[in-house]
């Protein structure tokens, strides 16, 4: 570990301690996962050995960058691009305040680092503010994808015991374990409230009951219907029809007509229906954002995957 | 200990494929749970055929099993610790023999004491070399890789134009929001290079996430691109102490271990990949190659496996023949040496996606399947793209099956012409026309009702390849 100066704590993650580090050659200050290795445990934990793998593969400006894994017979070590904060801190110091554009923005890259993960088959599986790094350039960059995997195609039975509550779908929290890339579509629509109301959550559901009732107060309760297969979900019940009584503008005030549409089309409870990140990137909420946003590499940036 | 084993490797619940028979279950499970059924002392017997024959052809080393020699009472005693409720039946068996086990292969006390003596050395010996490679050796022989993933680069190149063809197509209308002129550009052209009779089969699938139709078409390119960087070197010149027989029989035990524990044929196809990437790099004596396979089943498990079978569940099927610190050892060994790069694309999703692009029916993409899967045996197969070999198997099945073989709308989502694919057909239908004689795992599973029966289909003469 002489490559690395240990500076501080920052966090625990899914699975290790997290510091903050420096390079003693080059200075450049990184991230550490501490990942113990026991011979009494089941060796590699499955978490780390998909989040290294996944982010090996994955290399993208708005995916955190794994620069390096040391290992050592006692423990493994990844070596990631350090940032400032995470969204959930950045509320913390916004002051129940973010200007509209930096909400698109943030948005408009959370929906590119999705869609390239999902292009190249991976769903994150545990989107929420804590798991965004945000940096100093305002750039975001999903992490921690230590629930991550790999999907096939066609789809096969994942655990449906995926994502902090309050940014599960309503599929999943009905046990449905037959799930793609919609499931990681649910969390960027919670999370975009979030941001549009600087960092109120929006169904800051108790468990999967509260989590529920939250859900359907605000869209209406979903009925066979609408959403062709829900009584057949492993854990469905029958939940009290609610009728939509809040409006959209009572729910995300500070955000515009065009930003609403958008949130409206991520939050759809029956998955076939919920948006995906290639058709959130094209719509027309994101047509006024500044180039170097859209294009940060210029023009041709959007040809390298 | 033990009930946690028999619950993550019996009960374990199973993934379920989408559209096609689970796996066999009760056939499979039936040979580990009952070992007296005269089916499995029939295959005992096999197995130990096989391994004697093995046995025979290298000096009487006993490459996949070191137990070899383990007399039956120690062997059923041994079964009872573990599996004890289950195996009380087979006490008085002549031949008892946990096919997962092949390395316990119960002989005749005739064998038993040369089998003894030498498991005992091939055991000393195995603790203290399990992770040594001699320094030399290794450069030289990743020289060798060097050189040879150079090869790789230029030919990564020359497949550039090749799979131009489809290189850029879009499926949803509002994909190229960020696209630059260059790539709106690129689109047109390869929207013109369309087949007229293409197939659009994603298109139908938009409302079903379960397809994925959005990303099938993106994914399955980059798939391609992707499976470049992990083509596998030959290696076996270098792996003085191992054969191609040696590996198939590797091959034929992890399929074993795939039904037993009821894995996704994925977890299958990941491991052999990684074994032989992994040999690629790393010379190893033959004491090991059940070690690196089992910790290779172990590592794609937790890289697919929605609950992986545990450490103690691996131990026991390589019937203890390692101890639990070799076999970790040997998994951050495997990972380190590969890199963790273990997202590899396999020909199994290759073959699934293109029978789906050719509408295939569930016995079709069976067939298929089965011809897949030999193929893995096949040490020469190894250095053929796993996109290769599986359109090879479709083009192989829809001759069988005498149906057009090979339409304008597979060529797009292959992006292989039919010349380029009939010799791998052409191969994998000679395999299978002559396959390892002992080597049955594979056509029995096959040849269950659930996978109706197609290992029972005859191959073609070669003349319907001219």
């Amino acid at each position: 570990m002489q490559k690395y100066e240990k500076l501080e704590k920052i966090g625990e993650g899914t699975y290790g301690t997290v510091f903050k580090a420096k390079n003693r050659e080059t200075q450049e200050v990184v991230a550490l996962k501490r990942v113990r290795l026991d011979d009494d445990d089941e060796g590699v934990p499955s978490s780390a050995l998909r989040e290294i793998c996944l982010l090996k593969e994955l290399r993208h400006r708005n995916i955190v960058r794994l620069h390096d894994v040391l290992h050592s017979e006692k423990k493994l070590t990844l070596v990631f691009e350090y940032s400032d904060q995470d969204l959930k801190k950045y509320f913390d110091t916004c002051n129940g305040e973010i200007d509209s554009d930096t909400v698109k923005s943030f948005m408009f890259q959370l929906l590119q680092g999705l869609a390239f993960c999902h292009r190249n088959n991976v769903l994150h599986r545990d989107l929420k503010p804590q798991n965004l790094l945000i940096n100093k350039n305002g750039e975001l960059k999903l992490a921690d994808f230590g629930l991550a995997r790999a999907f096939g195609i066609p789809v096969r039975f994942y655990s449906a015991e995926v994502v902090t509550l309050w940014y599960r779908p309503p599929d999943v929290l009905f046990g449905a374990k037959m799930y793609s890339t919609s499931i990681d579509m649910w969390s960027a629509g919670c999370i975009f409230a979030e941001m549009a109301n600087a960092g109120r959550p929006l169904f800051p559901g108790n468990d999967v009951d509260d989590q529920l009732k939250r859900i359907f107060k605000l869209l209406g309760t979903p009925t066979e219907e609408s959403w062709p297969g829900l009584t057949q979900l492993p854990d469905y019940k029958a939940y009290q029809i609610y009728h939509v009584t809040t409006t959209w503008q009572q729910v995300v005030p500070r955000l515009n007509s065009k930003g609403r549409e958008l949130l409206q089309k991520l939050l759809v409870c029956n998955p076939s229906e919920r948006l995906s990140a290639e058709d959130g990137l094209a719509h027309s909420y994101f047509a006024d954002l500044s180039p170097a946003i859209k294009f940060p590499d210029g023009p041709q940036s959007a040809l390298v995957r | 200990m033990m009930n946690v084993r028999r619950t993550k490797s019996q009960h374990k619940p199973h993934e379920p494929e989408q559209a096609q028979p689970n796996q066999v279950k009760s056939s499979t499970q039936i040979p580990i749970k009952i070992p007296t059924t005269s089916q499995n002392t029939l295959k005992a017997t096999t197995a130990s055929q096989v391994l004697v024959q093995v046995n025979n052809n290298n000096n009487n080393n006993n490459i996949i099993g070191k137990r070899q020699g383990d007399s039956l009472q120690d062997a059923t005693q041994k079964r009872r610790a573990a599996f004890g409720d289950l195996t009380n039946a087979c006490k008085d068996q002549n031949v008892v023999k946990d096919p997962l086990k092949k390395g316990k292969v119960i002989v005749k006390t005739g064998t038993t004491k040369v089998g003894k003596k030498k498991t005992v050395t091939a055991k000393s010996d195995g603790q203290e070399k399990v992770d040594v490679i001699t320094d030399e050796k290794l450069t030289s022989l990743q020289g060798i890789i060097e050189c040879s993933q150079k090869s790789v680069k230029s030919s990564e190149d020359s497949c550039g134009s090749q799979e131009s063809l489809v290189s850029c197509s879009q499926e949803s209308g509002n994909k190229d929001v960020n696209s630059s002129d260059q790539d709106q550009e690129d689109k047109k052209e390869s929207e013109q290079k369309k087949p007229q009779a293409f197939d659009d089969v994603d298109k139908e699938n938009l409302g079903d996430p379960v397809q994925v139709a959005v990303y099938a078409f993106d994914i399955f390119q980059y798939y391609k691109e992707r499976e470049l960087k992990f083509m596998v070197t030959p290696y076996l010149s270098k792996q003085t102490s191992l054969t191609s027989n040696m590996r198939a029989i590797l091959v034929d035990w992890l399929v074993e271990v795939q039904e037993n524990f009821e894995l996704n044929h994925e977890t299958l196809y990941l491991a052999v990949k990684l074994v032989d990437t992994y040999l690629s790099y790393k010379k190893i004596e033959k004491e090991h190659l059940q070690l690196v396979g089992a910790a290779s089943v172990f590592i794609s498990c937790k890289f697919d496996e929605r609950c992986p079978p545990l450490v103690e569940d691996f131990l026991y099927i390589c019937d203890d023949a390692y101890k639990r610190r070799e076999f970790l050892t040997m998994e951050r060994t495997i990972l380190k040496t590969i890199g963790f790069d273990i997202g590899m694309p396999l020909s199994y999703r290759f073959l699934r996606r293109y029978a789906k692009c050719a509408r295939a029916t569930i016995e079709t993409l069976t067939l298929a399947r089965f011809v897949l899967e030999m193929s893995l045996m096949e040490y020469n197969f190894i250095t053929y793209r796993d996109s290769e070999l599986a359109a090879g198997a479709l083009m192989l099945t829809l001759k069988m099956n005498d149906t057009d073989d090979w339409t304008p709308t597979l060529s797009y989502y292959t992006g292989y012409e039919r010349s380029h694919i009939l010799p791998i057909a052409k191969a994998l239908n000679a395999y299978i026309a002559l396959p390892p004689k002992q080597l049955t795992t594979i056509r029995s599973k096959y040849s269950h009702k659930v996978f109706y029966e197609v290992a029972k289909t005859q191959p073609l003469p070669d003349s319907a390849f001219d």
